[in-house]
């Protein structure tokens, strides 16, 4: 496989910025990323990190006050596609965005809820869906697929004439799911998809996506604000802060081998249950305003090791080290102009002194 | 008077470790809420939220109540506030039943010493008052605060203890200004303002950015190791429990199935349920993915499923789980279970029976 075929989606410096009267909100900045064909690829950030505005964004689901302000998608179609060359869909017109869309790639919303229609059966909601792309079919195949649709995603046939109100949250995310494969799309973008489900649901929602991708070969844009369970799943991640990438790998590297202090941060944000107890602070602060962020490495702010280069020059996103051209990182702290010694040994400490409130207290004092 | 005297506090602490006396105590708490308007011959439909549950707070201890949604935990916490009176059960608190309290529950004093967090940082704010306004009405209402001055001096030492600073900034600043950690630590500011001795924490970071949830949780530990608060903390995130709580009581469908000492419970979970719920946790240090016993979701709680309520998932059912509720195990010090798979006795218990020995 050349690389080529191997890349489905190849975002490149798309920018998205929001208009509002208090000024432009750059969203998203001079964000690239790329998707192999049949991996999860995660993106990882808190709320207004920009991370569902990208997704929207690439899926061209973006509507005034936002405006894509530059940038390509590429889509690669399947290398036995008749169109070889990549569609870059940001330049789709509104017939070729339609036939473009849930064909090739199809979306998955964070709320089950709100994405059904509550008015209308389950089955009249997925035949709407393959009625739109494939208007000349019997009423009798309309159906069978949706009984085939149904059943991939683990629900009995006969639910098809329930009303969403009446299944319960795990099985509205299903159906979703099920409305998102209709048309086997290449291509899946899940914004949150497990957000608001109980963990044993979440869990069972998610072994039933990698069953999901594993037989019909998909891949999928997995966005989230929970990197352990995107160090669980994913292949590929990279993890947003303010607009921006800070930090691209695979999943080993990010989880082995932190490079910037965010990531550092969020992945020490989660107590274990495993190994021994330990103290765990957190990133200290809070995340910035998008329409007033800090100059420099809007970061900065919250960051242990921020030196007087970060609070003036952007870090652009570069590879750690030569030896490892897939790791890129957007920090100083690598830059070996600015760090003549190096890079800090450990990340462990992420105690900054003007924020009395990272608290020194030993948390484990009263656990044991 | 005589029914405090039945069963006052002294008689049930029969466990040597627990010198700390309770401070709150929920006695075989059970709510039932109706449901729909009933038709005129029907029966009224009825949803069982809540049975036979039992929880002690001790100043300067933290208790987790770890359940997925429709476990209870909430409702518990309701009733504990006196937002809700339990269908059956009692609370007693330092000791004296509510139904010997002056005004119950619902009385001011009570409510002086047991406050509430709510989940949402930002429902839970009026958005048309300052944050003045919302610590200003706490520190009235109880008098806690007799002059402007004071009043004032007061709200800024609040927001010192939240750690919002520079407190004179933030005094005069609106909800929206202010982003969701910082809301839940108005909040937090705000239950401290009457002084009191039991905080209830209603899954206090979920709503939050995951950098920030650390935080809260640390400043809450903080505020509960100075001020000796006797802290009962709702998640649905067991890991987190494990590292706040000295004690984790898992809820399942409103039946309380297992409690201990956090690490205890974590090392060796002893109810299928409990050991579901720490598989299905995400957790980067895992090993490996196991697959998942007992799946499914919880039941609708207006026709549960009879006996114990997690036997249709449960893969270690047997027909006595079908008909009765598991009697309390104590498998360990502190450490019970409410599960067949380690007794063969029935639960008995009714609201008139003392509760054994909760930890």
């Amino acid at each position: 496989m050349t690389a080529q075929n191997k890349v489905i989606l190849d975002v490149q410096h798309i920018g998205v910025d929001y208009f509002s009267r208090s000024g432009t909100v750059h969203a998203v900045s001079d964000v690239s990323f790329s998707v192999n064909r049949g991996e999860i690829f995660g993106l990882a950030g808190e709320s207004g990190s920009g991370k569902s505005t990208l997704a929207f964004a690439v899926a061209r689901l973006l509507k005034f006050p936002a405006e894509i302000t530059g940038g390509r998608a590429l889509f690669y179609p399947k290398p036995d596609d008749a169109r070889s060359e990549p569609i870059d869909i940001l330049q789709l017109n509104k017939k070729e965005l339609r036939d473009f869309r849930w064909k090739k790639l199809s979306i998955v919303f964070q709320s089950a809820m709100n994405a059904l229609n509550p008015v209308l059966s389950v089955q009249t909601q997925i035949i709407d869906t393959l009625r739109t792309h494939h208007p000349h079919l019997h009423r009798d195949e309309y159906y069978q697929r949706a009984v085939e649709l149904v059943k991939m995603v683990g629900i009995a046939p006969e639910r098809l004439k329930s009303f969403p109100h009446q299944l319960s949250g795990g099985m509205r995310q299903r159906v979703v799911i099920a409305i998102a494969l209709a048309l086997n799309p290449e291509l899946i973008i899940m914004d949150e998809p497990t957000t608001a489900l109980d963990v044993v649901v979440q869990r069972e929602i998610l072994s039933e996506i990698q069953n999901l991708k594993n037989t019909f070969g998909f891949s999928v844009v997995f966005i989230t604000h929970d990197l352990s369970l995107l160090t669980e799943i994913c292949d590929h991640l990279a993890i947003m802060y303010a607009g921006k990438i800070v930090e691209q790998s695979n999943r080993q590297t990010i989880m082995r081998n932190t490079q910037h202090p965010y990531t550092h941060g969020l992945l020490h944000s989660f107590p274990s249950l495993y190994g021994e107890k330990k103290q765990i602070l957190g990133i200290p602060g809070h995340p910035p305003d998008l329409r007033n962020l800090p100059p420099g490495c809007a970061f900065h702010p919250r960051c242990a090791f921020a030196a007087e280069s970060c609070r003036t020059v952007y870090p652009s996103l570069q590879p750690v080290d030569a030896s490892a051209a897939d790791h890129l990182t957007a920090c100083h702290l690598y830059d070996p102009r600015l760090q003549p010694n190096g890079p800090p040994k450990s990340l462990s400490r992420q105690v900054v002194n003007d924020e009395p409130q990272t608290i020194e207290t030993d948390i484990l004092a009263g656990g044991q | 008077m005589t029914h405090a005297m039945q069963h006052g506090a002294a008689a049930v602490y029969s466990d040597s470790s627990a010198t700390v006396s309770p401070i709150l105590e929920a006695r075989n708490l059970r709510k039932v809420f109706p449901v729909g308007g009933g038709s005129l011959f029907g029966r009224q439909q009825t949803v069982k939220a809540l049975e036979d549950f039992s929880v002690c707070l001790r100043p300067g201890y933290t208790t987790a109540l770890v359940g997925e949604s429709g476990s209870g935990k909430t409702t518990a916490a309701r009733i504990l506030a006196g937002m809700y009176q339990a269908t059956s059960g009692d609370i007693l608190f330092s000791g004296v039943s509510s139904r010997n309290m002056p005004g119950g529950l619902q009385s001011r004093k009570y409510h002086q010493h047991v406050q509430l967090i709510f989940q949402d940082p930002f429902a839970s704010l009026n958005a048309a008052h300052s944050i003045r306004y919302h610590l200003a009405r706490p520190l009235q209402i109880y008098h806690k605060a007799r002059t402007k001055t004071d009043l004032e001096i007061e709200i800024l030492a609040l927001l010192q203890r939240v750690s919002l600073t520079p407190a004179e900034q933030f005094i005069q600043k609106l909800p929206h200004e202010l982003s969701g950690g910082q809301r839940q630590r108005v909040a937090i500011a705000r239950a401290l303002a009457p002084k009191p001795s039991v905080l209830l924490a209603d899954e206090p970071v979920s709503m939050l950015d995951v950098s920030i949830r650390l935080d809260i949780l640390n400043l809450l530990t903080r505020l509960k190791d100075e001020e000796n608060l006797a802290l009962l903390y709702i998640t649905h995130d067991i890991a987190s429990a494990r590292y706040f709580a000295d004690t984790i009581l898992v809820m399942y469908a409103g039946q309380s199935i297992e409690s201990g000492p956090s690490e205890a419970l974590i090392k060796e979970p002893k109810h299928p349920y409990t050991q579901l719920l720490l598989s299905a946790a995400p957790d980067p240090a895992r090993n490996s993915v196991e697959p998942l016993i007992g799946k499914g979701e919880s039941p609708s709680l207006i026709n549960p499923p009879a006996g114990c309520r997690f036997h249709p998932r449960c893969p270690f059912a047997k027909d006595i789980c079908r008909t009765g509720f598991p009697k309390r195990t104590e498998i360990q010090k502190d450490h019970w279970v409410n599960c067949f798979l380690y007794t063969d006795a029935l639960e008995t218990a009714s609201s008139d029976i003392p509760a054994p020995a909760a930890p």
